[in-house]
């Protein structure tokens, strides 16, 4: 047996959520800072957004990225804060 | 949204850096510095990155931002945009230096075998479920998309898949996305009056409906 129960579970999911048409990783690389700014006031994604969505559904390691982007972004946004409250 | 990113637009930054010389030369650096900063809370102390290979990804980053400039289409900030190639060339080392002792034939060198249960034994239905997914595989996937999809499966990152394959990242993800639709389809048309994707949205437990 090469695969186990969780690794079963993850395929099935991902089968679940495949679909005809994806982006791959680096269009979808060039879209996920549209994706990031946008996502807070859009809460339904349009267009090549959607794309995007399906594909952090998808991609493990496009995810990674997203989430240390965020993490990243957010550092950013309270150093920039803290510099303007003193 | 980085440290110094302010002083320039978006558009500035397209120009400065399709400039040549001095011009082209001082955003690059400016950019250099801010992605450094941005980047090296994460990377250095969170994630423990050796400074100087940390420089050399930012590098590295600077290059491919350079060559994909035409693909910016000024929909975010440039400085998002470019961060986000940064995160991906430092995530992508971390990758490799974790796998690169890891064989994909070792990983993927059986055959799918029928399910056996490691904890917890499954109930027939489970059972009959999941060697109807293994003979698909078998049956209809080809030997590199079944090992890149395998291998996907147990962790490896796509990097290594694709530097272990003579190929890249983009190729390996078709080859698991086409894996992917394959089995689905052969799923629909073998299995349309038995199989409901909507059983398998919470995972194996549909028993109680059989």
């Amino acid at each position: 047996m090469l695969l186990s129960d969780r690794e079963i579970d993850d395929m099935i999911r991902l089968i679940r959520l495949t679909q005809e048409e994806e982006i791959d990783c680096d269009e979808y690389l060039f879209k996920v800072s549209e994706f990031t700014e946008k996502r807070p006031a859009e809460q339904k994604m349009s267009g090549d957004l959607k794309f995007v969505e399906q594909h952090l559904e998808i991609c493990r390691e496009c995810r990674e990225e997203y989430k240390v982007l965020i993490i990243v972004l957010r550092d950013m946004q309270s150093k920039i804060s803290r510099h303007h409250s003193v | 949204m980085i440290e110094g990113s302010t002083s320039r637009s978006n558009d500035q930054w397209i120009i400065d850096l399709k400039a040549q010389g001095y011009q082209q030369k001082e955003a690059l650096s400016h950019l250099y510095h801010s992605l450094r900063h941005g980047l090296k809370k994460y990377f250095l102390s969170t994630r423990g990155l050796d400074e100087n290979l940390f420089d050399d990804c930012i590098q590295e980053a600077l290059i491919k931002i350079l060559k994909h400039l035409p693909q910016y289409e000024g929909r975010s900030q440039f400085t998002t945009w470019a961060t986000s190639i940064a995160i991906r060339e430092c995530l992508n080392l971390i990758r490799s230096k974790e796998w690169k002792n890891v064989s994909m034939s070792a990983l993927t060198s059986e055959e799918l075998s029928p399910y056996k249960g490691q904890e917890i034994e499954p109930l027939p239905y489970t059972r009959l479920r999941i060697k109807e997914v293994e003979d698909i595989i078998n049956r209809t996937l080809t030997r590199r998309q079944r090992v890149a999809l395998i291998a996907e499966l147990k962790g490896m990152p796509m990097v290594e898949i694709a530097a272990q394959l003579g190929s890249n990242r983009n190729a390996v993800y078709k080859l698991t996305h086409d894996a992917r639709k394959r089995i689905k389809q052969e799923m629909q048309k073998n299995m349309a009056e038995s199989w409901r994707f909507s059983d398998l949205s919470k995972e194996r437990v549909p028993y109680a409906t059989q």
